[in-house]
């Protein structure tokens, strides 16, 4: 007579079966030989209380003589203080999550890692955001990475057998991986590609064709010139595009050849200008293995106007300056008495971006003062001194018009800004309070986004004189505390991480 | 320096809403005047309204006092959270100064009318007309209640011999009008812990596999309870206690005795808040460095109602704890009491310290069940554990004789139990309720971890 019949006794119900319990002369039955039997209901549950608490207090252990899974090697790094910790738990809590990126590189730098309680939190924003991958890789230390090597979903973490996540996984796990990979060791990226590739599909082949702009380099040229024979024209396509990124490659020197022909340079004598004479390019096959075929509908150059564009947009501009002997605004400005200056201008702009040449960048920029995409485009390619140089003049202009281009165009930059831009930056949007106009949603808007590359250096100046007075600062109130807010946390959040890496570094030596 | 993490301080407020609210009102921008001393926090926040809200924080030992001018109905309102978020976050950004008329009028006042209940309170004690009264009228009280609650408890035996003559079978096919209306039943008879037992247990039919196991340990021990009371007087007065706790009595400051209560160094170790019917519940489990005791400290609050301010686990209090009667005293309430600036473990509880084997741990336990048969959740200490991952997501501590505990199927901070180990052994302290550990705090050398 055990439990088990004690419960199915009293499934069925005192009233169809009568309830039995153990006998004996152990403790245990000596207690329930105490109940009356004929007391159906009482004995049943008077039996059960005890013969509950006796299964409680006896409860066994299960005994797993198994080894023990290997544990995690020591860490070398330290792992991140008190305070920075905290700043880490908000922003995986979602509280100023904007910058979680700039943390985990704020403390990569640093030489740290992260806490080992909010690891599995941070693995799993890393599942989710595969932008937050290569800064969150290094921050991960052994206790990270023996963690990731516990659950499948954390496995981008692990380095070890990506050949069978590659050759098994889903396509967007493949995409995944690939991108990664290529973040960290292109190389090998390329040669799980190349493994697999005859066996892609088209749709996936361009993808992953796409997916190898991260990490660029001449070691991927020859897989890339092979696949402008794909029968696939969106592969070759997407691979034209990358090789058109590679000066050295044999696309850009074909077109290179084509182009020095087409485009010919007249230098000026006696009272004759300067000019350019051009010669369109026709159709042809190899053009159009090289990437160049038909012009898409949405474009308003003719055909053969179009074909030029795109091979001059092939070329490292700055080989026209080179070979012609002239800068680059120079060239812009012989190339106004040109017909075809519009095929021109758009294949230089687009060879500016894909070469990233920052002479040709900066003399395109006045060309395109506000542009949708271009103009943040080129200004993203200049070195930071002539960045700021550009947009301090833009600031100082006379004209609001001036002053408005260059706050749009700061909002649309993804670069940190120095402090003397900081300032000027400030001063304007306080001027704009001060005019005492309707605020523009967008800079309201913007506004918060400037916290991010404003130098957080910057967060107690920038809290000081705001025209509380003026008749429209209700309408900004919100907004510059939202950035002054940010831009603090930010501050904080760096400073908690370099005031730890100081602290450590005063210890005295042990030698 | 303020005794919150900014996690802690968060957890005072209210609700998620009010939680939201309160960071956006976190910044030093929406508070035109600022200040703090070692008594007190005060600002003025500027809300939708012309004139800015006055917020005073009073730091009193323990737990802040908020005070607020806003028209909000949520208390602790998101002004005050903000500002103690604030200032928690970013001390800086609240100059340290003298506080302003309002906020010292108020803080004059509060100690005026702390004043006035001391000297109540003393003046009735000297009064023996006025205490006879009172007694008397006490007395009445408890007769009137005794007689509820015999009637409750006989209605309620009737219902569970019921129960089982038709069998559980019978029990699980019953709507949860079944069991409410026997809980609302022993509410009116005055013995709301009976009342819990009842919805608790409501639950255990749909509860998958083993249901009827488990339900009938629950029924056999209301049964021995039940049987307890009926010859209360025979047994121990500890034990006594015991079961009028279990029915529903509880103690208040006044009822303990003098010698109820200890002061000590106590260490908070862990805490656990969850949601029973609409009443939130949080139980706090503190460790004594003199007297080498532990205790539970039990807080309810009704849905949004915020519960009261304590400090967060990891934090050591200078404090006195009142130990309700029990034949295996945990239960008790706190008085007194001032988070004290130190970060160092319990020596008691360092590594090694606590029971090494899961073995010696449970026999602990069963020694504990026989002093004090209904309780419930038994505070354990396992030193050396290793968390390991059994089959169908099972989590378990391994010992060092490869004995294994499990870990309790809701406790949802596995894999933080299992980052902090990486493999290696560390001390756990948690909530064994028989079967399943529910996790609470983990430490190896000083750095302690709370769930």
């Amino acid at each position: 007579m055990t439990w088990q019949n004690l419960v199915t006794c009293a499934l069925l119900g005192t009233e169809r079966q009568a309830p039995e319990w153990p006998a004996g002369d152990d403790a245990l039955g000596q207690l329930l030989s105490r109940l009356d039997a004929d007391d159906r209901e009482g004995a049943l549950l008077r039996a059960a209380g005890v013969m509950a608490l006796w299964r409680r207090a006896g409860h066994l252990l299960v005994h797993d003589p198994r080894p023990l899974p290997p544990p995690c090697e020591a860490d070398d790094a330290p792992d991140c203080g008190p305070l920075a910790r905290q700043h880490l738990a908000l922003m995986l809590q979602g509280h100023h999550a904007e910058f979680l990126l700039e943390w985990l590189k704020t403390l990569s730098v640093a030489g740290r890692r992260a806490p080992a309680d909010l690891l599995p939190a941070l693995l799993e924003a890393g599942a989710a955001r595969i932008g937050l991958r290569p800064a969150l890789l290094p921050v991960l230390g052994q206790r990270g990475r023996w963690l990731a090597q516990q659950n499948p979903a954390w496995g981008y973490a692990v380095q070890a057998d990506d050949e069978n996540l590659w050759q098994t996984g889903q396509f967007e796990e493949r995409l995944a991986l690939l991108r990664q990979s290529r973040a960290t060791r292109p190389d090998r990226a390329l040669e799980l590609l190349s493994a697999t590739w005859a066996e892609e599909r088209a749709k996936q082949r361009r993808e992953f064709i796409e997916a190898l702009a991260e990490g660029l380099s001449m070691a991927d040229e020859p897989f890339l010139e092979a696949a402008l024979d794909d029968r696939s024209i969106e592969v070759t396509h997407a691979a034209a595009e990358l090789l058109a990124r590679l000066p050295e490659s044999r696309l850009v020197q074909r077109l290179t050849a084509r182009a020095l022909q087409g485009v010919r340079f007249q230098p000026g004598r006696f009272f004759k200008h300067d000019r350019l004479e051009v010669e369109l390019p026709e159709d042809d096959p190899a053009l159009r293995r090289d990437g160049i075929a038909d012009p898409p509908s949405s474009v308003k150059l003719g055909e053969k106007a179009w074909r030029l564009s795109r091979m001059v947009g092939a070329i490292p501009p700055a080989l026209w300056s080179q070979q012609w002997g002239r800068a680059p605004a120079e060239i812009l400005t012989v190339s106004r008495e040109s017909e075809w200056r519009p095929a021109l201008l758009e294949g230089w702009a687009l060879a500016t971006q894909r070469h990233r040449d920052p002479d040709w960048a900066e003399a395109l920029l006045p060309l395109y003062p506000d542009h949708d995409t271009l103009t943040a485009a080129l200004a993203e390619l200049l070195p930071p001194a002539r960045f700021e140089s550009y947009l301090l003049g833009l600031l100082g202009d006379a004209s609001t018009g001036g002053r408005a281009a260059a706050l749009v165009l700061l909002s649309r930059v993804q670069r940190p800004w120095t402090v003397a831009l900081g300032r000027a930056v400030l001063g304007q949007v306080r001027q704009r309070v001060c005019e005492d106009k309707q605020p523009d949603w967008w800079l309201s808007n913007a506004l918060r986004g400037f916290a991010r590359w404003l130098p957080p250096e910057l967060s107690e100046e920038a809290a000081a004189g705001w025209p509380t007075e003026a008749k429209q600062w209700p309408q900004w109130q919100k907004a510059v505390n939202d950035l002054l807010d940010r831009l603090r946390f930010r501050r904080a959040m760096r400073e908690a991480i370099a005031a730890e890496e100081s602290a450590q570094s005063d210890l005295p030596s042990l030698e | 320096m303020l005794p919150w993490t900014l996690e802690q301080v968060v957890a005072f407020a209210p609700d998620a809403a009010s939680a939201k609210a309160a960071r956006g009102v976190a910044r030093p921008g929406q508070w035109p005047m600022l200040g703090q001393n070692d008594r007190a926090l005060w600002g003025e926040c500027q809300g939708s309204g012309s004139v800015p809200y006055q917020i005073g924080i009073a730091l009193d030992p323990g737990e802040p006092v908020f005070q607020c001018s806003c028209p909000s109905r949520k208390f602790p309102c998101k002004h005050a959270i903000g500002l103690l978020l604030l200032a928690t976050g970013q001390p800086d950004a609240v100059p340290v100064g003298g506080p302003p008329a309002w906020l010292s009028d108020w803080l004059v006042k509060r100690e005026q009318s702390a004043r006035r209940k001391a000297s109540c309170a003393a003046e009735t004690d000297v009064d023996p007309e006025q205490q006879a009264k009172r007694a008397a009228a006490k007395d009445r009280r408890t007769a009137e209640r005794q007689h509820k609650v015999e009637a409750g408890l006989e209605e309620l035996e009737r219902w569970l011999r019921d129960l089982v003559r038709q069998g559980l079978a019978h029990a699980q096919k019953q709507p949860a009008r079944y069991w409410d209306a026997m809980a609302a039943r022993l509410v009116d008879a005055q013995a709301p812990g009976l009342a819990r037992w009842l919805r608790e247990m409501a639950s255990i039919p749909a509860s998958g596999e083993g249901w009827s196991e488990r339900l009938l340990a629950r029924l056999g021990l209301l049964q021995l309870l039940l049987a307890g009371y009926r010859r209360l007087g025979s047994l121990p007065e500890p034990l006594q206690a015991d079961i009028r706790s279990a029915i529903g009595w509880t103690w208040q400051e006044s009822d303990l005795p003098a010698g109820a209560w200890i002061r000590d160094r106590w260490f908070m170790l862990g805490q656990r808040t969850y949601q029973e019917d609409r009443l939130q519940v949080r139980r706090s489990w503190l460790w004594g460095r003199d007297c080498g005791r532990l205790a539970l400290l039990l807080d309810f609050a009704y849905q949004n109602q915020p519960l009261p301010v304590i400090p967060a686990p990891g934090v050591w209090l200078e404090a006195e704890l009142g130990f309700f009667p029990s034949h295996y005293p945990l239960r008790a309430l706190l008085r007194n009491s001032t988070p004290v600036e130190d970060r160092t473990m319990p020596p008691a509880l360092a590594d090694g310290a606590a029971p090494l084997l899961a073995a010696p741990l449970l026999n602990e336990y069963a020694e504990a069940l026989a002093r004090q048969p209904w309780l419930e959740l038994w505070p354990a200490t396992l030193a050396e554990a290793v968390p390991v991952r059994g089959e169908a997501d099972i989590w378990l501590l391994r010992d060092a004789t490869a004995h294994l505990l499990p870990c309790h199927p809701g406790f949802a901070d596995r894999w933080r139990l299992f980052a902090l180990s990486g493999g290696w052994p560390l001390t756990v302290f948690g909530e064994w309720n028989g079967q399943q550990l529910w996790p609470l705090s983990a430490w190896r050398g000083d750095r302690f971890t709370a769930f």
